[in-house]
């Protein structure tokens, strides 16, 4: 399966994933008042990409900021991506945050709960 | 003259210059280039002066969403003695922290809307609510027509210190004036 790869903008995000390993990158900024119009592409390639998945994805994000109606959107991928726990896929999910940013860690555990879906919190910059 | 010798039409200036004041003051026109415009120097100035990343990214979370807020609601239409498309938006620091002015015009129509809205997110009593209802809000998958996702408000309650201090006060038959302010405490 193809690439999605998205460059990055001073509000949208760097989108890197990659069908044939099954690694996915998301950072930079999100903070498109349109964020729907951006991820549409995102959530399409996803779509295609739970047909014929990997045995494992992993999913990396390292977000500076993001606004509300991109923390919709990234629900939204993340359900599609957390799919594939029903076919038995195994999803790793890594969510990096700056040294004492409790805000990006609140988020991520949140996500964590909505979407039944265990995300490693790291710190960037640490090992 | 001040103990500065400032010539008294300086000082204004003077003090807006001085460290816990005005970190931006805007008042014109709003479009998204102006909008994305403001952010930047504001992101730019919040990582020299604010040393605590989770007071500047409240801040910047903050102003973000209230400037976002101002662009789904400004029309672009030709009203007599009312410039529809304006916007205010301003930032400044104290030494207990710093407070957001939003205001701009809501077209009758959505009045109540907004208001409903506010009035429901005032109406939480505590954080883990407030919670609740961003959650329930991300969750639904509707997006206006411009863009929003009706959580931006919510997210500023939750970021914010106190309840959302507002007024929607009637213009003429078509508009009214919104004005919110927000504070957001250092410690």
């Amino acid at each position: 399966m193809a690439h999605l790869l998205i460059e990055s903008t001073a509000k949208t995000p760097h989108i890197n994933f990659n069908g044939q390993t099954g690694l996915f990158e998301i950072r930079g900024m999100s903070c498109s008042e349109y964020a729907f119009n951006f991820y549409k592409p995102v959530f399409d390639w996803l779509d295609n990409y739970v047909k014929n998945p990997n045995e494992k994805t992993t999913v990396n994000v390292q977000l500076k900021y993001f606004n509300t109606s991109s923390a919709k959107c990234i629900l939204q991928m993340f359900e599609r991506i957390g799919a594939l726990q029903d076919q038995k896929r195994f999803i790793e999910v890594n969510w990096y945050y700056e040294r004492d940013d409790e805000q990006m860690i609140a988020d991520g555990e949140n996500y964590s709960v909505l979407l039944g879906l265990p995300f490693k919190l790291k710190e960037l910059g640490s090992s | 003259m001040s103990k500065y010798d400032l010539p008294v039409s300086h000082v204004p200036v003077f003090k807006a210059m001085s460290p816990g004041s005005i970190l931006l003051k805007y008042q014109g026109s709003v479009t998204t280039e102006v909008i994305d415009s403001l952010l930047a120097i504001v992101l730019y100035r919040l990582e020299c002066i604010e040393q605590n990343i989770n007071v500047r990214k409240k801040i910047y979370s903050i102003l973000m969403e209230c400037a976002q807020n101002i662009c789904l609601h400004v029309d672009h239409v030709i009203e007599p003695d009312l410039d529809t498309s304006s916007g205010y938006l301003s930032l400044e620091s104290s030494l207990g922290g710093y407070q957001i002015i939003s205001a701009n015009f809501v077209h009758n129509t959505r009045k109540k809307r907004l208001t409903d809205m506010l009035e429901c997110i005032n109406a939480q009593k505590t954080n883990d609510d407030l919670k609740k209802l961003y959650n329930e809000v991300m969750a639904n998958k509707i997006f206006g027509a411009r863009g929003g996702g009706g959580l931006g408000l919510i997210d500023v309650a939750r970021k914010s210190t106190g309840k959302l201090n507002y007024s929607m006060d009637t213009i003429n038959n078509h508009y009214s004036f919104f004005t919110l302010n927000v504070a957001i405490k250092k410690y």
